[in-house]
């Protein structure tokens, strides 16, 4: 009984502790568990391999820097795929305000690429205004981004000469935590201007935006790291995402095995208040 | 003070009204002054991130020197911390190194770092509240273990099976539900809006 009860009232500090050692030992020392691919991430990433030659691709970071361990493998691992495609040019533009600065961190994925600023890549930053800078954006890109983030006017980047409406993208891949996000993407870019989107959410949010994949209105989805970590796989490169996909599956047993004690002190202590 | 309501009431209306027919009429007057008022909402954009700094700078500026102790502390290395990437951002660019050493080495640490704690808190919060003490909790959590275990790589060796049911109890008990919420949402969100373009609805005028 007395074990029962110390149980119930355990110090959440035994809680953190091993869910702490157990998050952080397979970041030192990998355990390698095997990773099934996803269809929804496979179906991401095949859309991006068979886009036409030539095609013009969206990126764009909304996001922050507090979900940077869920989010940053997920931009990375989908601006490599990008730069990858040598036929594929990229229009960077973001609609929270530290897109840039995320995306700062991954500039060199493009410049050692072998792509060519202004004619197969260009920056054009931050647009603040939420929905209503999407839905600028989407009517006439050259009205609302009068230069690019390096200040030369739009009119003089070549690549930027074949793009005026968010009718010459072919798709829109979004990094997405919250608002401005992939309702306001659903409303103002794919229905207006049919554009398929990709998005790279948070893994409690894939819950939220399954129905826009089911409609197809999202033709993928990276839901958290795991899908980060499948992605990699995919692409056949090792990121941090392959790496802390073991913490992640340490987390979730220890939260389980938790979750269970609890239930087994319940039904204990149940039974024998009834005898 | 009345008549700067009603001028912001026929504002929003007008506003609303050009912005909402442009998605249904293809008068070219129509769609020029709709882009041309999305323009506008870009600037505002702008204008009200500078208009939140200034804020923050006046509450805290003011907590500075009349708040009491750990507040004027905290205040203190706020406005410093953000005069500082403010100063660095504008006179070195965001691009370079020194704006860069002060994202990377404090601003994605500490702030990852927060947001991470709502894990510990969750494994916490789990072990005290996630009991099967009746048949609803009991669904829940026989359903919260699957999902949890269908997208975790160790829960495919255990069973390979986690996979296919957590990816049919996403796509289809789950899709359903959030179907129905969404369209809630959004018939919300059309009285809401119909409100603000008929002029019942004023709260985003402020008080007075």
């Amino acid at each position: 009984m007395e074990v029962l009860t110390r149980l119930q009232k355990l110090d959440r500090r035994w809680i953190y502790l091993v869910l702490l050692v157990l998050i952080s030992w397979p970041l030192f020392k990998p355990i390698g568990l095997p990773l099934r691919v996803s269809p929804l991430v496979k179906q991401s990433y095949e859309f991006v391999e068979n886009l036409p030659p030539g095609s013009i691709v969206a990126w764009s970071v909304d996001s922050g820097v507090a979900v940077y361990g869920e989010q940053f493998p997920q931009a990375r691992v989908t601006l490599e795929h990008l730069a990858k495609k040598p036929d594929l040019k990229i229009i960077v533009v973001h609609f929270w305000e530290q897109g840039p600065l995320f995306f700062n961190s991954l500039v060199n994925i493009l410049e050692k690429s072998g792509k060519k600023y202004g004619e197969d890549w260009v920056d054009l930053g931050y647009i603040p205004g939420g929905e209503a800078a999407m839905a600028a954006f989407a009517d006439d890109i050259h009205k609302t981004v009068p230069t690019d983030a390096r200040g030369t006017p739009l009119s003089e980047v070549p690549l930027m000469k074949k793009v005026n409406t968010a009718k010459d993208i072919k798709l829109w891949i979004t990094i997405s935590a919250g608002t401005p996000g992939i309702p306001e993407y659903a409303r103002q870019i794919q229905s207006r201007y049919n554009v398929p989107i990709i998005a790279g959410v948070l893994s409690q949010f894939a819950t939220i935006y399954m129905p826009y994949v089911n409609s197809k209105q999202l033709v993928g989805m990276l839901g958290g790291l795991r899908a980060a970590a499948e992605y990699e796989k995919l692409l056949g490169t090792t990121g941090i995402a392959g790496k802390a996909v073991d913490a992640l599956s340490n987390a979730h047993l220890v939260i389980i095995a938790f979750v269970l004690l609890a239930n087994g002190v319940y039904l204990a202590q149940r039974k024998k208040i009834r005898s | 003070m009345v008549l700067s309501k009603q001028l912001g009431q026929l504002i929003a209306a007008i506003s609303g009204l050009v912005i909402g027919l442009s998605g249904f009429i293809n008068l070219p007057a129509v769609k020029v002054a709709s882009q041309e008022l999305l323009n506008w909402g870009v600037v505002l954009g702008a204008f009200a991130l500078g208009l939140g700094f200034a804020n923050m700078l006046k509450i805290h500026g003011m907590k500075m020197f009349r708040g009491s102790g750990s507040e004027r502390a905290f205040s203190l290395i706020l406005v410093g911390s953000m005069l500082v990437m403010v100063v660095v951002g504008l006179v070195q660019g965001i691009q370079s190194a020194n704006y860069k050493f002060l994202y990377n080495s404090f601003l994605v640490p500490l702030d990852s770092t927060i947001f991470s704690l709502i894990a510990f808190y969750i494994a916490s919060a789990a072990y005290r509240a996630f009991v099967a003490r009746n048949i609803d909790a009991a669904i829940l959590l026989v359903t919260a273990v699957i999902v949890m275990l269908g997208r975790a790589p160790v829960g495919e060796l255990i069973w390979s099976g986690f996979p296919p049911v957590t990816d049919w109890i996403l796509n289809v008990p789950n899709t359903a539900g959030q179907r129905g919420i969404m369209i809630g949402a959004a018939l919300g969100a059309i009285a809401l809006s119909l409100r603000i373009l008929l002029g019942i609805e004023r709260s985003y005028l402020g008080r007075g």
